[in-house]
Formats: C-alpha cells, sequence, structure tokens
C-alpha cells in the first residue's frame, strides 16, 4: 500500500513523528508512507490549482515544485491513497485579532455577536479550495483521508489578546463543520487522540514548540502518524 | 436655463447649504442610498461605520451579512416611519411587541429580516443580535455631524397593535402574513414631515449640533399594494417624498437637499440613466449622480492603502510555517 501525505506545514511534524516510527524496532507502519507538502497554509485559501476534471493541476508557484497535479498520473498513482493535512488547520480564522472584538452568538460579552451562519461562511470560505481539491479527489475515483492538524496551544501569543473560551468555540465550530464536510464526501478522519489535549480542548505542551506556537513538534507527530498508521492498518490494500 | 442644452451638460443642479469638509458623515434609506455611501467612501470621505465588519469575514461575503451598505446593519430603511422608529428603538423610546419573526428553522429581527442569509436559531438569539446593533445605532447619532437618508417608499407595512413599520410585507421574508394583524400603510405627506420632524429631534437631543441631507431615490416602485397602477402610485409616492423633503430642506437651516432624484428622473434626462429593466439606476448614472455632489463637496484626498512595512500576525505566522518546512524539508524538491 502506498501513502502520500501532503498539505500545509503541519506536515513537517509529521515527517519528524514518521522518522520517529521508522527507528523503531519493531517500525508500528502499516505502509509505504511519503510525506511530501504543498507548502504554507495560507496559500491555501487561495485558488492553487486549476480543477481538470479528473486531476487537480496545480498552478500555485509556491506549491508546483512539490506537485504538478493531484492525485499524481499513472502508474505512479496506482492504488495510492492520500493523506490531506490541510482541512483541519482552523488557525488561519481563530487567531485573527478581531476576535477582540466578535465572539460566537452565546459566547459574546461585550463583544459583537456573530452568527453561526456567518461563522460557517467564514470557516467555508477559508477551505473553499481544499474542499475543491478533496471533489477531485472523490470525482477521481481516488482514496484519501485527512490528517486533523494540532489544536490551539495556550502558548500562542494570540491568546495574549483573546479569550481562551472564544479561541476554543470558533476550534470547535471549525472542526465540527469541516468534519460534517469531509463526512458528506466520505473522507475519514485521523484525529488527534485526547491525550494530546489539555481539559479545556488545547493541545498540552509537551506536543508543541517552545519558539513556534503554531506547530506541533516531533512527539506530536509520532503520535500522529502512529494514527495514520493505525488507520491505514484498517484499510484494504 | 436647460433648453437647448445637452443633458449631460445640465449643471447647477445642486448648491450646498453646509460644508462637508472634515464631518463624519453617516448614511441611511433605500437601496439607492447605498450607492451614495460607496461614493463617499470611496472617495476619501470621513464616512462612519458603526458596526463594520470582522476582517475575518471575506469582503466579497459583507454584502451578504449586512456589512457596509449603510452606517449601521440596519439594512435598507425604506420610510420615514422606519427611520422614525430605528432611532426610537435605539434611544429605548419604542420597544415594538413583535420581537422575533419565524423564517424557516430558525427566527429573524422583523426590523432587519434579511440582514443575515439564514436565520439565527432561537428570539433569545435575535435578540440579543438586536441589543448590540440599537446600541451602536444610538452611537451613530453620537459620532455623526451629517446625516444623509434617502427616502424611497411612503407604503409600509405596520402592526396593528403598535403602528411598528417593517422593511417588508409580513410573510416575504420572514414572519407570516395576517390581515388581523398588519396594516398596509400609505404615509402622506403630512406624516412624513411629521415623522422626519420627530426624528431630528431624536438625533439632536443626542447631537444638538447634527445636521441632514436628505435625497429622494429615483428608483420606481417595483409594485404597489394599493390598487393604483404602479407608474401612477410611484409618482404619487415619490412626489410626497420630495415635497417633504422640500419642505423640511427649506423650513430648518441644518438640512440640505440634494436633487439626485431629479437628475436621475426628470424629463430632461429622458430616462437615459435607468437600467433596460427600467428601474435600476446604471452606474453611469450614479456617477453622474455624484459628479454633480462632489462638485459642491470636493472629495478629500483619495484613500490611502495600508502601511508599508508593518509585518502583522498572520504574517509571522507564514514565515514560520515556511521557515518550518524549509528546517524539515530543506530546499530540495519536498
Amino acid at each position: 500500500m502506498k501513502v502520500i501525505v501532503t498539505g500545509d506545514s503541519h506536515t513537517a511534524d509529521l515527517f519528524l513523528g514518521q522518522k520517529l516510527l521508522e527507528e523503531e524496532s519493531p517500525a508500528p507502519l502499516a505502509a509505504d508512507v511519503v510525506i511530501r507538502p504543498l507548502g504554507g497554509g495560507h496559500i491555501l485559501p487561495t485558488p492553487f490549482f486549476v480543477d481538470r476534471g479528473d486531476h487537480a493541476e496545480i498552478t500555485a508557484p509556491q506549491f508546483r515544485p512539490q506537485f504538478a497535479r493531484l492525485p499524481l498520473d499513472g502508474v505512479e498513482n496506482h492504488g495510492t491513497i492520500y493523506g490531506i493535512c490541510a482541512p483541519l488547520h482552523t488557525a488561519r480564522v481563530w487567531r485573527h485579532a478581531d476576535w477582540r472584538r466578535f465572539a460566537p452568538i452565546g459566547r459574546a460579552a461585550n463583544e459583537t455577536p456573530i452568527s453561526p451562519g456567518m461563522l460557517r461562511r467564514v470557516i467555508l470560505n477559508d477551505q473553499k479550495y481544499v474542499l475543491a481539491l478533496i471533489d477531485v479527489f472523490v470525482r477521481s475515483g481516488t482514496r484519501a483521508f485527512a490528517i486533523e492538524a494540532p489544536r490551539p496551544f495556550r502558548h500562542h501569543p494570540a491568546l495574549k489578546i483573546l479569550r481562551p473560551d472564544v479561541v476554543l468555540t470558533v476550534d470547535r465550530s471549525y472542526r465540527d463543520i469541516m468534519r460534517a464536510e469531509l463526512d458528506d464526501r466520505s473522507i475519514p478522519i485521523v484525529s488527534i487522540p485526547a491525550k494530546c489535549l489539555d481539559e479545556d480542548g488545547f493541545t498540552l505542551e509537551e506536543y508543541g514548540r517552545r519558539h513556534d506556537p503554531h506547530h506541533g513538534n516531533e512527539r506530536f507527530g509520532r503520535v500522529m502518524m502512529l494514527e495514520v498508521n493505525k488507520f491505514l492498518a484498517t484499510m484494504p490494500g | 436655463m436647460v433648453q437647448d442644452v445637452y443633458p449631460l451638460d445640465i449643471g447647477e443642479w445642486y448648491k450646498r447649504k453646509y460644508s462637508l469638509a472634515g464631518k463624519r458623515i453617516a448614511s441611511a434609506g433605500s437601496c439607492f442610498a447605498q450607492h451614495i455611501g460607496h461614493a463617499l467612501r470611496r472617495n476619501g470621505f470621513n464616512y462612519v461605520d458603526v458596526e463594520p465588519a470582522p476582517g475575518f469575514l471575506a469582503v466579497a461575503d459583507q454584502i451578504d451579512y449586512g456589512y457596509g451598505l449603510y452606517s449601521g446593519r440596519y439594512g435598507n430603511i425604506y420610510t420615514s416611519r422606519q427611520l422614525l422608529q430605528l432611532a426610537l428603538r435605539a434611544t429605548g423610546q419604542f420597544e415594538p411587541s413583535e420581537q422575533a419573526w419565524n423564517k424557516g428553522e430558525g427566527f429573524v429581527d422583523p426590523f432587519r429580516p434579511e440582514i443575515e442569509p439564514e436565520p439565527l436559531s432561537s428570539p433569545d438569539a435575535v435578540e440579543e443580535y438586536r441589543q448590540v446593533h440599537l446600541k451602536a445605532i444610538a452611537s451613530l447619532f453620537k459620532q455623526t455631524d451629517v446625516f444623509i437618508f434617502t427616502f424611497g417608499l411612503t407604503e409600509t407595512w405596520a402592526s396593528k397593535a403598535d403602528g411598528a413599520a417593517f422593511p417588508n410585507c409580513p410573510g416575504v421574508a420572514g414572519g407570516t402574513f395576517d390581515a388581523e394583524r398588519y396594516d398596509l400603510l400609505n404615509l402622506t405627506y403630512g406624516d412624513v414631515v411629521d415623522d422626519m420632524e420627530r426624528f431630528f429631534e431624536v438625533a439632536r437631543t443626542i447631537n444638538p449640533n447634527i445636521h441632514f441631507l436628505l435625497t429622494v431615490s429615483p428608483v420606481p416602485l417595483v409594485a404597489t399594494a394599493n390598487n393604483d397602477q404602479v407608474i401612477v402610485a410611484t409618482t404619487y409616492s415619490k412626489s410626497i417624498l420630495r415635497a417633504a423633503a422640500g419642505f423640511l430642506s427649506k423650513q430648518y437651516d441644518f438640512i440640505d437637499y440634494f436633487p439626485a432624484y431629479e437628475i436621475i428622473s426628470s424629463s430632461p434626462m429622458r430616462g437615459m440613466f435607468f437600467n433596460p429593466d427600467m428601474r435600476t439606476v446604471s452606474a453611469h448614472g450614479v456617477q453622474h449622480v455624484m459628479t454633480q455632489f462632489f462638485a459642491e463637496h470636493t472629495p478629500p484626498r483619495l484613500l490611502k492603502g495600508p502601511p508599508h512595512g508593518a509585518v502583522n500576525r498572520a504574517d509571522r505566522e507564514r514565515i514560520a510555517c515556511e521557515e518550518q518546512l524549509l528546517s524539515v524539508f530543506g530546499n530540495r524538491e519536498r
């Protein structure tokens, strides 16, 4: 079974985790996994590809050195399963400084309430092109699954100015909405295990990086790749 | 003198009563008023927006959620009655009995039922939304030097219980039509003048120095709930609004009138500025109207873009993402 894991910069955590797993004996690996990112997540809310029907022609110059197209072509693609680390990357929305002035309805104290409909629009707009890419995978009959990106870390600087409960509500809403979208497309999700999270839902600091409040560390990557391998073990070859 | 003058060369449509230089300007009204607000923003006027859109909502989506249309999220205000009642509600002087209308599986605010595409989940959510909105509107009058209002209609549906005027017929964008509960009002000249005089009083109680600039929308009625033919109904309605605006601007030195209606609709203009639907005003028409306006109110410098050199958090994190990818995958083909 050949697996390509791709997506945003959180694939780097996965790459480091996979390396750790490969060094273990016996290595708990279920498949031949290649981790090859597309690139920075800031490009994902932009039209980074052209839909060619049975594949996406990658057009964003920042992504093109990695992939000219997805899914890959011909023999290279035969039977390949794609793990996509992008649709559950929520930070672009929750870290926005305007959450100082706004809050999801029901959470607003002095902030202006935001309706669930508006929040849903914001989230789907953020993931518009990623979902369109996933639609290409579905249409072309290519097997794919999604890998969850880290939930917020408490030491993220945005939490110095934003209310933690607002951040968590936005993060949770984002994941719920995207889980439903992925479910509609029959895309399974490899989720973050509960042991990585504190009681409120933040990612535990031991899985983070001291000087990078955004990405997980190799330990986080190991946990997630272990989950990916567990998931792959359940898939028919 | 307009005889033997090419329509686009007709000038002197408007002589301002007071200057807008340095003034904080707010606007409201029927849909034509949106053009005025946009033009003021684009041309660098100090345009008041007490309910700005959140930065995380895409610009293309903001209009769908009632942002950026006017100085607050009140949607279209077609009549003098709606405007007056908005000011009364914002200042706690009027609490209509109808607080939430059913729409599909949810609820909407009867006084701005189309402010968002989807209804809210409960009447409490509608109330939470409304309280924040009305507080913002009360602050609007405090921080505005000149309030521009564009009259649209005289016909309005209202509650028989307390006279609350709605922007839509109940049952169209929420609620249920019930002839026992709702009346169609066709405001008279006296009604419009009275409404506006009361509105000025409410606004000037909050801000004694606030000035007003009135216009009448040239957009004809799409339909009438009265028995008149729609063009006849339009003429009746616009005549009342134009006469009321004229009276008020002559009566009070703090009220100016700008003849957008005449610039589009008067006979020398030959209806040329209407789109093929003969209702909506073309971009050429809006531009011509605003050219006449800006001839008297010189636009400030054009709006500048965001300052250069500032790196915000998202940019910093973007850099961090690139660094993370580089440190793990290097410069090789990833």
